[in-house]
């Protein structure tokens, strides 16, 4: 896939105009670990008290809108499903492939799921919401995810590379 | 302005999945350079989506009244847990979707991981306590 990614100002832009539609929509914060979290336990009345987006229908639609708006930004760009679309060259660099890339994105995975919901948001709820709202403990929260992200990523350039 | 229910979480989903695809955060290779400080393009666009978001936020807070985020004993510990995660996988919540809209197989052993360490934090929120919000 070539990088015809988008300039920083156009994606920048949209991504403010859904942070602060999602709210003005559904009157609750936008925030996807929350979503998946309601999905996985959608028996339950209020698996995470968030009541607005507690419809089961409306917060599997927005999961699923994120999957297809996945799908065809991968079609503009050109890469149409079942082209056999791959991770990038850069994870396979570090963490192999086969059975080693698998369990490295399932550990990391419960990294994830486990650290997002403990910490209450992720890149959406904390990042865009939560800091566009200045909440203090989002402004935390971005940070340190950031922080660390940052310096696990040179750590692995310098172990694994 | 009261749309047909279901808009009002498939549009904003759709717009969301597409636009962080197209901004390249759904690459690893994109995100692992932007972490390395190598391009500064997702940073960037990171960057302004906050200030605009802070701008947006003041226009519209008397439309909205939304909860205080809670800083709870989760927050930092897990926070730096996603983010070793998150350097791993290169996959926060959304990416995983977005991957597999992509026809990317393999970020069903992300999105697996991810459900699995939710359940673990719902077995054992009791105990490690976690904001009421849920986002």
């Amino acid at each position: 896939m070539t990088n015809n990614y988008w300039p920083w100002w156009v994606g920048g832009g949209l991504l403010a105009i859904v942070a602060i539609a999602f709210p003005l929509l559904n009157g609750a914060p936008l925030g996807v670990s929350g979503a998946l979290a309601r999905l996985l336990h959608w028996r339950s009345e209020k698996p995470t008290g968030n009541p607005p987006t507690n419809q089961r229908l409306e917060n599997l639609l927005f999961l699923v809108g994120i999957l297809v708006g996945g799908a065809i930004a991968g079609w503009v760009g050109g890469q149409p499903l079942g082209s056999g679309a791959k991770l990038s060259t850069e994870f396979y660099r570090l963490f192999g492939s086969g059975v080693r890339a698998v369990l490295a994105l399932f550990a990391g995975g419960i990294l994830v799921g486990f650290g997002t919901r403990w910490s209450g948001g992720c890149t959406s709820g904390h990042g865009l919401s939560g800091c566009g709202r200045l909440q203090p403990p989002s402004l935390i929260a971005t940070a340190v995810f950031f922080g660390v992200a940052i310096a696990v990523s040179f750590v692995l350039e310098r172990v694994l590379s | 302005m009261k749309p047909i229910s279901w808009l009002r979480t498939l549009v904003p989903g759709l717009l969301l999945g597409f636009t962080v695809a197209r901004l390249g955060f759904a690459d690893f290779n994109e995100l692992h350079r932007m972490l390395l400080f190598r391009d500064l393009r997702l940073l960037l666009a990171f960057a302004t989506a906050v200030t605009l978001t802070i701008i947006l936020f003041r226009i519209f807070q008397r439309k909205l009244k939304l909860a205080p985020v809670a800083l709870h004993k989760g927050t930092i510990p897990g926070a730096a847990l996603f983010g070793l995660g998150w350097a791993v996988t290169g996959v926060c919540p959304g990416v995983a979707l977005i991957q597999l809209g992509q026809g990317i197989w393999l970020s069903l052993a992300t999105l697996s991981g991810i459900f699995v360490g939710i359940a673990f934090h719902t077995r054992f929120q009791k105990t490690l306590g976690t904001a009421a919000g849920g986002c």
